[in-house]
């Protein structure tokens, strides 16, 4: 039974693969609209982070409430902006819930991509209404009749209909906002049932302590509420609620079929995770909403300050990010070569490359950064079992049983031409082939099961090369199986560097010990002495390099007493020094640790 | 004591190599001449010090005519109290010497000459832009000689780009030959904005290996060492006697007073320089202010780096003595860690009165020094 105030209320988001223009898209909806004045209109409104804006993707996500008039009645319309990557599908799922309707951007020229497959599935999966809309139609390359066909044969969506829009030019863009109202079903769901919203994600303000953004399912919510969160099982009192314009505005109280936030005074994010159902605690809702998953990394490294006295600054800044992002997560670690760090999980690389990238910039830290890895699961010959997501930390192969990794399943979309090129990889990295579905006449859709270890090697690099940038692709962890792992060590002047340690499958071994010791012999500056570099497996050299002894090594003449110069350059190379660290005699700089994963070629 | 430098920004067409501050045009020079003698007469009051070494350096000092030479000579002179037995050098380019020049700067009592050679092969001198051919040299060098220099600097400069190991020998034997007093043999470094470097990024020209540099620098060493050359700097070999005394006060870290546009200082830890802008400089001197573009004082960390730095280039280093008596401490207590490991990696030697480089701690100075002044 709807209620009546739910008839003019929509809530929606918008789903596109990276560059189709949905963040364009959101500006123009909300101009239009008239949400935020002109005067406070940027690119990309709700990619409130630089390097959202920088990259042109959206990582946290962002809600905002708009005003749109239509026949006569004002509707609200409620846009829930999700983060447009694969290592986020858990936060995309969970925002989709909290919507009755999706609005699917598609390039005119470049069509469905392998994530706008993946999140249109995630959208029927949560039973939301779908309206496409062909963007980019003003581009010369633009084709939106095929387009319009390949989203009708592929998704089985109509898209007879469908508004064919230049979000930049705002050409069209009305007939979305028409579309969403024509199209999206209200929220149902009873305010006078016990309380039941779901946590689609939340924000750490300084004053305000962690702030959940809720969809409210059932019940109502307002100051003084006494509020559960039924999964961590947390109980606090509500301060404030209110909706998004996009900032916060307080509100008296939220209802069945609303978008908006609590703020509780709570503490700690992690009391608030994504998927969690908050309720009265006075008035318990019986069962929690389906779908909450406790997130786990993927994928982990060690993240060490160059500077090692910067350690407590380091714990600090993670500290403050963790603070916004509960998916976040580090622990202590000493490793020989880097000395006091930190252990970190992310969700997956991107996740990664978007930390350490805040860390360096928002912080002003210089790091040195492992090679990433994944957790294994090592079954001991004592019946014992361990999680290893350190290498280092992987005991000795004689005590070991067996070892499981991680296995993701992988699909990529490609034009046609490329699929040879494309198994080829998805060979390389020990894929096992799935099916493979045409999409369309020339392009296809190719599944794999590829052991998560090889993705964060260098696997999408390599897509991207391999297929000229044309290839697309997602990937989801499925499961554990048993493998051939061996630790590969490095070793640096014959002493062993244990933060380039990596476990790697026993038939890569060699290979991937060949590639490091070539790529470390490019970064490793020639010193006074000779340096081999040895790839080892348990003591057994399976690779080696030598960087050649630094001969001649003076600098110019001063001339005229003029000394500054040569000053200069010493203070530089003091400055290259503090970028550089003591493994054993050897002095190996920052960037090394990483260069390990970069691309071979 | 006191040496001066008096820079002289004038050339005939800048060596493609060659980054320092000189230019073409000739037309300055008048100015330029009376702005140095202002300076001259402005500093000279601030300085009761005697002078023992004076040093035209360039640019090329032997372009403009003589008269402008000795009458800046003649000026400082009357400003500073230069001594009797100063060492006064004037360095000169083959192509601009003749009788009645090197008659008026022997009769004006410069000295000690120093001409450019750079490589006795004409094919290697027009790569890097030089004026002059061997034989131009040789000329010039027997006018000085005849004219009366018993002090004479040869220049080399080796690791040049398409030079081979025979052409250096050739040129080692050809200097030898002449027995000049004192020979400097650099390593080409190529300059970033120089003509020479844009060749090579060009790949028009390709710099010379590591391992050519080392051959060379060493074959240097060796036929000096036969000649009894000894090398009492990186760079620079001398006869007894004839060590420059000017040049020693920067690898010192004695005080020195820079004259002219672009020349540096440093006295009593003060280091200060003049504008590089040629005509900045003649406006300021022209009426006679003394403006610095740069000048700071050293702290002592600071000082402690340059002496290193420019100690560690001399063949007898420093001694714990003299380091104590600047910095107050004991050098071998405050580097133990830094000493143990310049002495391992055989770059220096030790007794109880000093540290000096070993002949490895010259061919890897700029590790040496970058070891022992890591922590600094």
């Amino acid at each position: 039974m709807k209620n009546d105030y739910q008839k003019n209320i929509r809530n929606f988001c918008i789903i596109a693969h990276i560059d189709h223009g949905k963040s364009t898209l959101a500006d123009r909806l909300i101009e239009m609209t008239g949400t935020v004045s002109q005067r406070d209109i940027k690119d990309q409104l709700l990619d409130t982070m630089d390097l959202e804006r920088e990259r042109g993707i959206t990582i946290k996500s962002q809600a905002v409430r708009m005003i749109y008039e239509r026949n006569g009645e004002e509707y609200e319309l409620n846009l829930i902006d999700t983060p447009g990557h694969v290592d986020f599908t858990y936060e995309v799922s969970r925002s989709l819930a909290a919507c009755e309707g999706a609005v699917l951007v598609v390039d005119a020229s470049q069509g469905i991509e392998a994530q706008t497959l993946a999140n249109v599935y995630l959208a029927m999966a949560n039973d939301l209404e779908i309206i496409p809309v062909i963007n980019k139609v003003d581009l010369p390359s633009a084709r939106p009749d095929e387009i319009a066909k390949e989203i009708e044969d592929v998704l089985g969506l109509d898209a007879s209909d469908a508004p064919r829009i230049s979000a930049k030019s705002g050409e069209n863009v009305q007939q979305v906002l028409d579309a969403i109202v024509d199209k999206l079903p209200a929220p149902s769901g009873d305010e006078n049932r016990p309380l039941k919203a779901l946590v689609f994600d939340s924000y750490y303000d300084n004053y305000k302590g962690a702030i959940s953004y809720v969809r409210l399912i059932d019940g109502r919510v307002s100051e003084g509420t006494k509020i559960r969160f039924m999964a961590s099982g947390k109980v606090f009192d509500t301060t404030e609620v209110g909706a998004f314009s996009p900032e916060f505005v307080p509100t008296k109280e939220l209802k069945a079929g609303d978008v908006g936030y609590i703020a509780a005074s709570i503490k700690n994010v992690a009391d608030t995770r994504v998927g969690d159902t908050v309720t009265n605690d006075r008035e318990p809702a019986a069962e929690a909403l389906p779908g909450y998953k406790k997130i786990t990394p993927m994928v982990y490294c060690g993240i060490y300050p160059a500077d090692g006295a910067k350690y407590d600054d380091l714990r600090d800044a993670l500290e403050k990010l963790q603070l916004n992002d509960a998916s976040l997560l580090y622990d202590p670690e000493v490793s020989a070569a880097l000395g006091f760090g930190f252990r970190c999980g992310f969700l997956g690389l991107l996740h990664m490359e978007i930390i350490q990238e805040r860390l360096e910039r928002e912080f002003d830290l210089d790091l040195v950064t492992t090679a990433p890895s994944v957790s294994y699961r090592v079954r001991m010959m004592s019946g014992e079992e361990l999680e290893i997501d350190n290498p280092t930390n992987l005991p000795d192969p004689s005590t070991i049983e067996y070892m499981e990794e991680p296995i993701a399943k992988v699909s990529v979309m490609t034009p046609d031409t490329y699929v040879g090129a494309v198994m080829e990889l998805c060979q390389e990295k020990r894929g096992t082939f799935k099916n493979m579905e045409y999409i369309e006449s020339t392009r296809v859709l190719l599944h794999y099961e590829i052991p998560l270890n090889e993705i964060i090697y260098d696997f999408f690099d390599n897509l991207k090369s391999r297929t000229r940038g044309y290839a697309s692709m997602d990937y989801e962890v499925s499961g554990y199986e048993k493998s051939d792992l061996v630790k590969l060590d490095i070793l640096l002047n014959g002493e062993m560097c244990d933060a380039l340690s990596i476990i790697v499958h026993r038939d890569r071994a060699y290979g991937r010990g060949r590639s490091i010791a070539e790529k470390l012999k490019e970064v490793i500056p020639r010193q006074m002495f000779e340096i081999p570099i040895q790839a080892a497996i348990g003591g057994k050299i399976i690779a080696r390099e030598t960087v050649k002894a630094l001969r001649k090594d003076v600098l110019a003449k001063c001339y005229g007493g003029d000394i500054t110069r040569k000053k200069k350059l010493l203070e530089k190379q003091k400055e290259g020094k503090k970028r550089m660290r003591q493994v054993g005699s050897v002095e190996v700089p920052s960037e090394a640790f990483m260069s390990v994963l970069k691309m071979d070629k | 004591m006191l040496g001066i430098y008096l820079h002289i920004p004038f050339c005939i067409k800048k060596c493609n190599y060659c980054d320092f501050v000189s230019v073409e045009h000739g037309e300055l020079i008048d100015q330029y001449f009376s702005a140095v003698k202002n300076e001259i007469a402005a500093t000279g009051k601030m300085y009761s010090r005697k002078v023992d070494s004076v040093f035209f350096g360039g640019g090329t000092p032997s372009l403009p005519e003589a008269r402008y030479i000795t009458g800046l000579l003649e000026a400082l002179r009357q400003a500073f109290d230069v001594s009797a037995d100063a060492e006064i050098t004037l360095e000169a380019n083959p192509c601009t010497l003749d009788r009645p020049k090197l008659a008026a700067y022997r009769a004006a009592g410069i000295n000690r000459l120093s001409i450019g050679l750079q490589a006795a092969q004409d094919r290697l001198l027009a790569m890097l832009g030089r004026q002059h051919t061997k034989e131009g040299f040789e000329r010039a060098y027997g006018l000085a000689r005849e004219a009366g220099f018993e002090n004479i600097n040869i220049d080399m400069i080796y690791a040049l780009p398409g030079q081979s190991l025979e052409d250096w020998q050739e040129t080692l034997d050809f200097v030898l030959e002449k027995r000049p007093e004192h020979i400097s043999a650099y390593a080409l470094k190529i300059e970033e904005g120089t003509p020479l470097y844009r060749e090579v990024q060009e790949g028009k020209l390709h710099p010379a290996n590591e391992e050519t540099d080392l051959a060379m620098y060493h074959a240097a060493q060796e036929a000096m060492a036969e000649n009894d050359y000894t090398n009492y700097e990186i760079s620079n070999f001398a006869r007894e006697g004839f060590s420059c005394r000017h040049n020693l006060k920067y690898w010192n870290v004695r005080d020195y007073l820079g004259l002219g546009a672009a020349a540096h200082s440093c006295i009593d830890s003060m280091r200060f320089a003049n504008t590089e802008d040629i005509e900045e400089y003649i406006k300021n001197l022209s009426g006679g202010v003394l403006r610095y573009a740069a000048s700071e004082f050293l702290p002592e960390k600071e000082r402690k780096l340059e002496y290193i730095m420019l100690k560690l280039r001399l063949k007898d280093g420093f001694t714990f003595f003299d380091y104590k008596s600047r910095f107050t401490k004991d050098f071998r207590e405050e580097f133990p860690e830094e000493i143990r490991r310049a002495v391992f990696y055989g770059l220096v030697e030790m007794d109880d009165r000093g540290m000096r480089p070993t002949r490895r701690g010259f061919d890897l100075q700029n590790q040496l020094v970058s070891l022992l002044t890591e922590n600094l």
